[in-house]
């Protein structure tokens, strides 16, 4: 060998064990590619590709980031750049993921939609949203997943109330240990509980230590804020949970940080067998004389200053339309009076006595009412002396009325949110709406609260509505989400790279 | 913790400074003000700088007159001073800044509850006394008569009005004594409590410049800010809450540039920066900023404001996101109507607070300087050595000192590789023994202390020769 090719070989050698050591890194909620090569000062170099192309940059997601020198992912990336690492050879060696096994699962009975929502998931990579009506197991289901996983896993949950029934769900499947995120709790372990909030707080320091991420409620995510937290986890299986799935664009951001819906089924495609048989009932009410007066002079003025708007900016948004409003005596008048003829819709004279006489009809059922807010809440417990179960009633608090309730010592709760969704109220056969601000996904999660099955069960809604007010409109509108629009499907696809 | 669990370290996730319990950890230090706020907040054409409508002494007036309604309100129910406070003020006041001073007093007011029977136990014995007597007739509607539904609505009213009194009998207390106290303990039932003695006027305009300043801050991806002294506590606490932080030199010709072309030049190119003699030019950003501004590294970014103020001088920049993503450059420096934080802890760790007392008993000859100037190293990046050591009265024997203790492999790699690119010719480097570092790992020239939990000074005097006349060896 003569001595220019040594120094060749010697110069290969080098870079193949530079190479060598170039290691994918879990970092803040990113993944880098950690090499000794990279030094500070060689960014110019180096994204110029005078040193010749980095190991890296045909990675997926992956950009140059010069304030370390090296290549950069968001953290949700792991599973297409894993596979990418997989895919032929390469000078890269993964060491994201510090999860682990966890054993102790004990047996999962599902039932048959279960399962086959169960089956559609892995089809799809193990990476999907499965959609399934409020109380037909959806916890159960992500049990069975987690199970069969076999490794850690995290499951992130809207609020405190429902992070602590996971953890009483998974405290009845499994016998390991589990760690909680959330509540003033701080402890990891290989099943970690977190809600969304401590979730987004932790992510960066824990989102390479699970291999499965459960985002229940998943329709909260796709707007933006919290979908920092999704970003920022590196596991690489994920399975969203809803009974209501988001619209787009949020569906499409969903689907690019879960995954696709890869099973679907709505309440009427359980009611009857697997979910409670319902009968919903419309009260038209009318407003009193003087209210109505009231009412109509509030809208007229709202109005008013709407037509003024649409004229300014046609096709202009509601935001636009309040920020608009708000610079102006005459749009804060009109705000105002919108604020009032809702407050007035919210608990007129005619819903307030309708209540009354259907909470004296049902004094023997389970009941739930549902109101528009907090202070319609309220003012029902005041006066038909029902507990009220709002946000600002806390944990313990909580449990101890939802298990006077379940015992029969509280036949009725009054809710504005709170019992939307998730919470696992225990069994009610009358809900009365008496109003709601969310449209019609509070809707479908306010009638699951009812469907939960028993034999010879027959639940009963009951809608007040405000004949000739917007009210009406809403009401028909959201009764929409009820139906079942779409037939139970296995998604096609999987998850998109 | 959970069985088996186990517990997170209490170090700070990015955005927080607290590293007390998680409830605490939960209410941020300082009120930030929503977008909503800000955009409204906000002046001048799209394509200038962002210029905020900092709160100054023409705002006193009213700023007063605001003080003396909430004052007002002490010893009532929140909610009665929400809805007051909905009202103009008896002054006049410019909307937009009312509403930033009114989301800042909401903060800073505290309550408590107010009842004669515990809330909690009053809603149990009620509501479940109601489950139990409630009527099962239909009460008839007002009007409709009433043949064949008996009781009457009145009788109705009734049973309720008795139920209330016999429950509040049971308690010992009377009727209006259970209805006000059986929600007392809500948010907005809950008894206002004077406010501070120290929220004067001028303070309510600094809190309010304060919170409108972070709200801003928390819509950026990413911060230049030139600094002139103490630079190396806002790189520390940059780190501490997730940030990654290049601290470089002002490009000497930078001057030029940007006078001649009067644009907007980008952020992190320093060349087309001002120079402004400053110390250090710190870029800071979280990690996911290459991608997109995140809410939570936003946070973080905001938390470096409180540490700005005890900067001798300093210059901040920032794009901002605002609604729709217009982008607008936002510029905060010192002099700008903004209140000082809490004054930074002196010391990383419990280590080097130790090493500085004992070194100071130890060696009378030596001054221990925290916190000396950056040292640059390749390029025009530079690093914060932990200590200088400087002779009393030979100022030309000095000697940096850099102590690496608990942390990462790779963090120690890089923190090695930083050190042996500055080439430091006057270096002591105390190692933790257990970090198994080789002597080929260490900058060539650098003097080694390896030490196990405490430095000890004697070792460090004597790595510098310094070991004889002058110095006391424990």
């Amino acid at each position: 060998m003569t001595r220019s090719t040594e120094a060749a070989g010697a110069r290969a050698a080098n870079d193949a064990t530079a190479r060598a050591a170039t290691i994918l890194v879990f970092d803040q909620g990113t993944l880098v590619l950690d090499s000794p090569a990279a030094q500070p000062g060689g960014a110019t170099e180096r994204a110029a590709g005078r040193r010749g192309e980095p190991p890296g940059c045909e990675l997926p997601g992956m950009l140059f980031d010069p304030r370390t020198d090296g290549f950069r992912a968001p953290a949700y990336f792991y599973a297409d750049l894993a596979a990418a690492l997989a895919g032929g050879p390469s000078s890269i060696s993964d060491a994201v993921l510090e999860d682990s096994g966890c054993e102790g699962w004990r047996d999962v009975g599902l039932r048959p939609y279960q399962q086959a929502a169960l089956l559609a998931w892995r089809l799809a990579d193990s990476r999907g949203v499965v959609v399934l009506p409020t109380g037909s197991g959806k916890t159960r289901l992500a049990l069975a997943a987690m199970a069969g996983v076999g490794r850690s896993s995290l499951c992130i949950v809207p609020t405190r109330a429902l992070m602590h029934q996971w953890k009483q769900a998974l405290r009845a499947a499994y016998d390991g240990p589990i760690g909680v995120l959330g509540d003033a709790e701080r402890s990891l372990a290989p099943v970690t509980v977190a809600t969304f909030e401590s979730a987004l707080r932790w992510m960066s320091r824990i989102g390479h230590r699970f291999r499965l991420l459960v985002v229940d409620e998943v329709h909260h995510f796709g707007t933006g804020r919290r979908d920092e937290a999704l970003e920022m986890c590196a596991a690489p299986l994920r399975l969203g949970l809803t009974a209501t799935p988001a619209q787009e664009p949020a569906a499409l951001r969903i689907e690019e940080r879960v995954g696709p819906v890869a099973y679907h089924l709505a309440i009427d495609d359980l009611a009857g067998r697997y979910l409670a048989d319902f009968d919903t009932i419309v009260l038209r009410l009318q407003l009193d004389p003087d209210e109505r007066r009231a009412y109509e002079t509030d809208v007229e003025i709202y109005r008013r200053a709407l037509r003024h708007f649409h004229e300014v900016r046609p096709g202009g948004s509601w935001p636009e339309f309040v920020a608009l409003a708000g610079r102006s005596q005459e749009g804060r008048a009109a705000l105002s009076a919108w604020r009032r003829s809702q407050r007035m819709l919210a608990l007129p004279r005619a819903k307030r006595h309708a209540l009354e006489a259907l909470l004296a009809r049902h004094r023997d059922n389970r009941v739930l009412v549902f109101t528009a807010d907090n202070d319609s809440a309220y003012r029902i417990a005041r006066q038909e002396l029902v507990m009220p179960l709002t946000c600002d009633i806390g944990r313990t608090e909580r449990e101890a009325v939802l298990q006077a309730f379940r015992e029969g010592r509280l036949r009725a709760l009054v809710s504005s949110r709170v019992l939307n969704e998730g919470l696992d109220v225990p069994d009610a056969d009358v809900a009365i709406i008496t109003g709601g601000a969310l449209g019609e996904r509070e809707h479908v999660q306010r009638v699951g609260r009812l469907l939960r099955p028993r034999a010879g069960k027959r639940a009963t809604i009951y809608e007040l509505v405000m004949r000739t007010t917007r009210e009406a409109r809403q009401a028909a509108r959201r009764r929409r989400g009820l139906g079942s629009p779409h037939a139970a499907r296995l998604s096609s696809g999987s998850y998109p790279r | 913790m959970s069985r088996g669990g186990s517990v997170i370290a209490p170090a700070t996730p990015p955005g927080e400074t607290s590293t007390g319990s998680a409830r605490s950890a939960r209410r941020p230090s300082a009120p930030r003000l929503g977008l909503d706020l800000i955009s409204a907040a906000l002046e001048g054409p799209a394509s200038a700088l962002l210029s905020p409508s900092y709160l100054g002494p023409q705002d006193y007036p009213w700023l007063r007159a605001l003080l003396d309604e909430v004052g007002r309100f002490e010893g009532a129910r929140r909610s009665e001073l929400a809805a007051h406070l909905c009202e103009p003020l008896p002054v006049r006041a410019p909307r937009t800044q009312l509403r930033m001073a009114k989301s800042v007093i909401e903060h800073l007011l505290a309550d408590r509850p107010s009842f004669t029977v515990k809330p909690r136990e009053a809603r149990r014995l009620l509501f479940e006394e109601a489950a139990r007597a409630a009527p099962s007739r239909i009460p008839p509607r007002p009007g409709s008569g009433t043949a064949g539904a008996p009781p009457s609505r009145d009788t109705d009213a009734d049973w309720r009005t008795a139920l209330v009194e016999r429950v509040a009998a049971g308690l010992g207390v009377d009727r209006s004594g259970l209805l006000e106290s059986l929600f007392a303990d809500l948010p907005g039932e809950r008894t206002i409590l004077p406010l501070p003695e120290a929220l004067t006027p001028a303070e309510l305009a600094l809190r309010t410049n304060a919170a409108l300043a972070a709200g801003l801050l928390a819509r950026a991806a990413s911060v230049r800010v030139s600094v002139h002294g103490s630079a190396r506590a806002v790189v520390r606490h940059a780190r501490r809450v997730g940030l990654l932080c290049v601290a470089t030199r002002a490009a000497p010709e930078a001057r030029q540039t940007t006078a001649r072309s009067g644009s907007r030049p980008p952020l992190f190119d320093d060349r087309s920066q001002p120079d402004t003699g400053a110390d250090a030019v710190l870029h800071i950003s979280g990690p996911l900023s290459l991608f997109r501004h995140t809410v939570i590294y936003g946070r973080a970014l905001a938390s470096l404001l409180p540490r700005l103020a005890w900067c001798h001088r300093f210059e901040l920049q920032a794009d901002v996101v605002l609604r729709d993503g217009e982008l607008r450059r936002l510029v905060i420096r010192s002099g700008d109507p903004l209140p000082p934080g809490r004054e930074l802890p002196r010391y990383d760790s419990r280590l080097e607070e130790r090493f500085a007392r004992d070194f100071a008993r130890a060696a009378p000859d030596w001054n221990l300087v925290r916190e000396p100037g950056p040292v640059p190293i390749a390029g025009r990046r530079l690093v914060f050595p932990d200590f200088e050591l400087v002779h009393r009265h030979d100022s030309t024997r000095r000697w940096l000192l850099e102590i690496v203790g608990f942390w990462t492999a790779t963090y120690l790699e890089k923190k090695l590789e930083s050190l042996r690119l500055a080439e430091l010719d006057s270096l002591v480097l105390c190692i933790d023994e257990t970090r198994n570092c080789s002597d080929r790992d260490f900058p060539a020239g650098a003097r080694v202390v390896r030490f196990r939990r405490r430095i000890d000074p004697a070792a460090v005097l004597a790595a510098i020769g310094a070991s004889g006349p002058g110095a006391v060896v424990p």
